[in-house]
């Protein structure tokens, strides 16, 4: 009788396909410029350019600041994790994967948390160059509380990011996250204030997790139009709600592929 | 008792309407090649899907170490070479064999595997910047990496060159006599023929023949014969000589006659006693698409093919070898469409 061993999936097979995912990300200049420095220009851009009225009293940079780290977070899931994940099902990578002895989820996670940490890099890299190179004026407290919020206001975006891996093609993933998320971005005043937008967007905006993202960054300057409670509570339940249907979409693309 | 390492307990799997594997019954002995061989789209690569858990039977049970096949403790003593897998192409050679030995309870050394693949002078190569058949190494390399005792290789030598099939036909043969168990799909007679401890012939969804390579060299024997006789030509001709599956096609001034024998040499000489004068003789050696072809057509006279059940015509007496075969890409799995035919100098190798 042999005793049937498995290679430990928590010691062995995470970290070594932690480290897989990572060197995929690094060698892939596009991915790093959609999640970084497309973010970056865009701020030192937008929130450095003359004219600007403070927005709900507070520096425009400043603002700005917390719209396209709110935009980045957003970009990096879907762009990044939710993207990939269709293209390298496209190329028969899950197959390679799903024949091995590793387990599925370890192929997940660990795409999952390189897009947690390159979204944090993001929003740090963001925040340093508000106090470097703008007057935003903002603390090293309210900087990292901006990170803190951007961070857990992006997880419902992951959830995003892994039902589109999973229902759309290889082809259309990536042109479809574009523009869906640039539309979402727009009417959701991440690249101009909301004030400025027409009324029936306005209004629109109110039901998008983009907005209520936004809104729980612009949270940290006092210059939001809810209650972080509110859009906590609104970004909590669109993540329960595409974590359920990223799971639904995930079986029945194993169903589908495997069965 | 250590569990047979593959049993099948009649498998079969459908896709939509279209059967790929009709009632497949097998178990494999430890330590031995065993060898699927049959024609594109023959149900090879499905039959390799179930036994791999990449598929699931639509009836029937697949075992693996009397396990699930899809169990991490039977895919932890599994390697496994696919077809039409892809690879992240931005990681080395050298990362993506250390990242799939940590998949594996007990790996080899990175150093030996790679040596073993061929793959020395690739090491630091990306994935997607690696040939055809150099790919194909790196899968093996993926394979045999946490030293399994079975390893599943389907179409293994597609885009090798004549070397690199060689010595990867070499070292699988090494594994197997170390004490692995292989099975190794193939459309090369002669890599069966290299290879197989068993062969187990697969035709249309069905198995048609499972014997030890001897057995299935017995059914090859014979040759193709085929020339141009002036003037026209009836069957006539040939009445009471050894010939099969005569094919008799008039053309400008001549016809152009096939046929397979086991006695080709007789068939001639009596043709050229009779001053014939024939023109461009060919004689050759099988392919397996006309083995198959015969097999088949030999179940089907004698009443022992079709058991009933699927919506396969295997017993269809055709003519025509590759025309008659299910449509390229009927099923997701259906196999590469393209070197259909054998060459025939692989069979009388």
């Amino acid at each position: 009788m042999t005793a049937i061993q498995t290679a430990s999936p928590w010691r062995r097979q995470l970290p070594a396909s932690i480290r897989a995912q990572t060197l995929i990300l690094l060698r892939n200049p596009s991915l790093i410029v959609a999640a970084i420095a497309l973010p970056l220009v865009l701020y030192l851009v937008l929130g450095t350019s003359g004219g600007h009225q403070p927005q709900h009293g507070v520096p425009y940079a400043a603002y700005t600041l917390c719209s396209m780290g709110a935009y980045a977070g957003g970009a990096i899931m879907l762009l990044n994790f939710g993207t990939t994940l269709a293209v390298e099902r496209g190329q028969g990578i899950d197959r390679l994967f799903r024949a091995s002895p590793m387990r599925p989820w370890t192929y997940l996670g660990a795409k999952g948390l390189v897009a947690v940490v390159v979204s944090a890099l993001s929003f740090v890299v963001l925040s340093l160059s508000s106090a470097a190179f703008t007057d935003a004026g903002l603390g090293a407290a309210t900087l990292a509380e901006l990170v803190a919020r951007l961070l857990f206001g992006s997880l419902p975006f992951l959830a995003m990011g892994m039902a589109l891996g999973y229902v759309a093609g290889p082809g259309s993933a990536s042109p479809v996250a574009t523009l869906g998320y640039l539309l979402l971005s727009m009417a959701s005043g991440l690249f101009m204030p909301l004030s400025q937008l027409p009324h029936a967007v306005r209004e629109a905006a109110r039901v998008l997790p983009t907005y209520h993202y936004a809104q729980l960054a612009w949270g940290t300057l006092g210059a939001a139009d809810e209650p972080w409670t509110t859009a906590a509570a609104w970004l909590g339940g669109y993540a329960v709600v595409f974590f359920v249907l990223a799971a639904r979409l995930y079986r029945r693309n194993q169903v589908r592929r495997f069965g | 008792m250590c569990p047979s390492p593959v049993v099948l307990d009649h498998v079969s799997k459908n896709y939509g309407g279209f059967r790929a594997v009709s009632d497949l019954s097998l178990e494999l002995a430890p330590g031995q090649v065993t060898v699927l061989l049959g024609s594109n789209g023959a149900g090879k690569t499905t039959t390799l899907s179930m036994m791999t858990g990449l598929r699931k039977p639509t009836s029937g049970q697949v075992r693996v170490f009397g396990l699930d096949p899809a169990d991490p403790g039977a895919r932890s003593r599994t390697g496994v070479m696919l077809q039409d897998s892809g690879v992240p192409g931005a990681l080395r050679v050298g990362e993506l064999v250390r990242l799939f030995r940590e998949f594996y309870p007990a790996p080899l050394d990175t150093d030996q595997v790679i040596e073993m693949a061929g793959l020395r002078d690739r090491l630091r190569v990306r994935a997607q910047d690696l040939s055809g058949g150099q790919r194909q190494r790196l899968y093996f390399a993926l394979a045999v990496c946490g030293d399994p005792e079975l390893l599943f290789l389907d179409e293994p030598t597609v885009a090798m060159d004549v070397d690199s099939r060689n010595r990867f036909l070499g070292h699988v043969r090494g594994l197997a006599d170390r004490g692995r168990t292989v099975v190794l799909t193939t459309h090369y007679l002669a890599e069966a023929e290299r290879l197989a401890d068993r062969v187990v012939l697969i035709h249309r969804s069905r198995l048609i023949a499972d014997g030890t390579k001897a057995e299935i060299k017995a059914l090859t024997t014979g040759k193709r014969v085929s020339f141009l006789l002036p003037g026209e030509a009836g069957p006539a001709e040939f009445d009471g000589l050894p010939v099969d599956g005569l094919e008799l096609t008039p053309q400008a001034g001549h016809t152009a006659v096939r046929f397979h024998s086991d006695r080709p040499e007789d068939v001639l000489s009596t043709l050229m006693l009779r001053g014939s004068g024939l023109t461009d003789l060919q004689v050759v050696g099988v392919d397996l698409e006309e083995t198959v072809q015969r097999l088949v057509h030999q179940a089907a006279e004698n009443g022992t093919e079709g058991t009933g059940g699927g919506g396969t015509k295997a017993a269809e007496p055709t003519t025509a070898p590759s025309e008659a075969e299910e449509p390229e890409g009927a099923g997701p799995e259906a196999e590469r469409p393209g070197a259909a035919r054998s060459e025939t100098a692989e069979v009388q190798a």
